[in-house]
């Protein structure tokens, strides 16, 4: 197959000449016409240049010794005006050869010699060798614009892609609470996904009866699939938009079954709950999730959240609130597996009771400067700032009637 | 992993069973599945971390197993231990100090 091909190439090979003595030249063309070649015939190497400067020249076989350029001058020339990527075989005609010289000659360029007197198999030769390496050349440029082709609708598509994964992440973000008031209740949070796309998502929705619906999601895994799955159940809760202590139960209850009908292993972890300002109160739900910290003064205590099992696992788990006192100056904290988590170099997690110390130490501070001191603690803890889950927390402060004025 | 009589004993032998060693863990417990064992004593006193994704194994698991499925837990770190405690998996699997010490619960 391979050698058929070569003889098609052969037959279409254009060569080119070179020889101040035009009877050597005139012979060596008409052999090449004969074994298929067309030939173009020259008495001088700088009249092979203006050849080579205006055709395309697949084999350019030089005498060695030319009045004027000779042929180790033309070949250096040759080279230097054919682009590193086009293909032209030489071969030197020469009647020496001295190993020095060769060496010479190959550096300035030369494939092959072909050695005087011709004889016609050496000229096959180079023919063959010509022919098989301007088909492999072809080749080897028709798979480079393939490829060039390939890695352009690659690009492309790698541009849509981002572009589209650009988009999902503002619409994620979207939904991360837009207010940092609500009555008396203040809303600060950190939002940090590990991949382009996160897992977590933190809502907050205001309810008619001067209440807060709160909610921080941690769903399995990371990058997109878990971002879709959050962002569903960020939608679900607040259309579900549980308004007391009994609805909230029933909330969980009802998306706890609707996961674990679908026929996959997703699940969630959720921290979910409600807020009564004027009762001084709230009611929380920790399906799985880290218990959050109620910090009163530089008090901070733990809220089991009535325990339960993460959404997603068994269709029976049940979902019961806690209540939790929540007077003016009190602060909820709401946060995600991944803060407590983070581990450094030495294998040590941040813990729960950096998170505590730095809730405690906020007392009296604004609750701003709580999420940027934590951002900064987590900084300190792992510098290099590769997490390796999704960072989220959300706090929430009952204002006293001082600071609201 | 080994198997003895009527109790399968598995030691995860992955340091951190998370989102990138829980796939291989998963095709392991597949093929120690075969035989459908309704007692298994795991012994996770290798693992230093579990993610939601490792957990997920743990689950699938007991599913796995059915209704007359148990597991015993042997060797988890306090790290493992809180998380089995915050996602309640603390009160569907049972924990010892000892492999020897899981059988006598599981009986």
């Amino acid at each position: 197959m391979f050698s058929n091909a070569i003889s098609k190439a052969r037959t279409n090979l254009k060569v080119l000449i070179a020889d101040d003595d035009s009877l050597t030249g005139d012979y060596l063309g008409f052999q090449m016409e004969t074994l298929g070649c067309r030939a173009t015939v020259v008495e001088s190497g700088a009249a092979a240049l203006d050849v080579l400067k205006g055709s395309e020249v697949h084999l350019l076989v030089s005498d060695w010794q030319m009045p004027g350029m000779d042929g180790m001058e033309l070949v250096a020339e040759a080279r230097r005006l054919t682009s590193s990527d086009s293909h032209l075989h030489i071969a030197m005609m020469t009647a020496r050869g001295e190993e020095k010289v060769m060496r010479a000659a190959m550096e300035a360029g030369v494939d092959d010699f072909l050695y005087k007197p011709l004889q016609s198999v050496e000229l096959e030769l180079v023919i063959a060798s010509a022919a098989r390496n301007r088909l492999l050349h072809h080749r080897l440029k028709r798979r480079n614009a393939q490829l060039v082709l390939e890695h352009r609708r690659a690009t492309e598509a790698l541009e849509r892609v981002r572009a589209d994964l650009k988009a999902a992440t503002a619409l994620h973000e979207r939904l991360l609470p837009d207010f940092d008031r609500s009555g008396v209740l203040r809303l600060s949070h950190l939002y940090r996904p590990a991949a382009i796309l996160g897992g977590d998502s933190i809502g907050a929705a205001p309810l008619r009866e001067e209440g807060l619906l709160f909610f921080l999601i941690d769903v399995r895994g990371h990058g997109v699939p878990a971002a879709l799955d959050s962002f569903h159940l960020h939608h679900r809760i607040k259309q579900l938009r549980p308004k007391s202590a009994l609805e909230l139960g029933q909330a969980m209850t009802t998306i706890n079954r609707e996961i674990c009908d679908r026929a996959d292993d997703s699940y969630a972890t959720i921290a979910c709950g409600l807020i009564y300002p004027e009762k001084e109160e709230g009611w929380i739900v920790c399906a799985g999730h880290p218990p959050p910290m109620l910090a009163e003064g530089d008090a901070v205590t733990q809220i089991s959240g009535g325990r339960a099992m993460p959404v997603g696992w068994f269709d029976n788990a049940a979902y019961t609130p806690e209540r939790f006192p929540f007077p003016p100056g009190a602060r909820l904290v709401l946060y995600s597996a991944g803060i407590t988590e983070t581990t450094n170099a030495s294998g040590e997690q941040f813990g729960d009771k950096r998170l505590e110390e730095t809730l405690a130490a906020s007392a009296g501070k604004p609750l701003r400067q709580f999420a940027n001191t934590l951002t900064e603690n987590l900084r300190a803890h792992l510098p290099s700032r590769v997490y390796e889950d999704d960072i989220s927390m959300l706090a929430i402060e009952h204002t006293s009637l001082e600071v609201q004025s | 992993m080994l198997e003895n009589t009527g109790i399968l004993e598995v030691a995860v032998d992955h340091p951190r069973l998370d989102a990138a060693a829980a796939p291989a863990f998963r095709q392991e417990l597949d093929g120690l599945f075969d035989h459908r064992p309704e007692r298994v004593v795991l012994d996770l006193s290798h693992v230093d971390f579990i993610d939601s994704t490792g957990l997920g194994v743990l689950v699938s698991m007991l599913k796995q197993m059915g209704a007359k499925g148990r597991i015993a837990i042997v060797g988890a770190s306090p790290a493992v231990r809180r998380l089995l405690e915050i996602t309640r998996l603390d009160t569907l699997f049972i924990q010892c100090d000892s492999t020897s010490a899981a059988h006598d619960p599981l009986a």
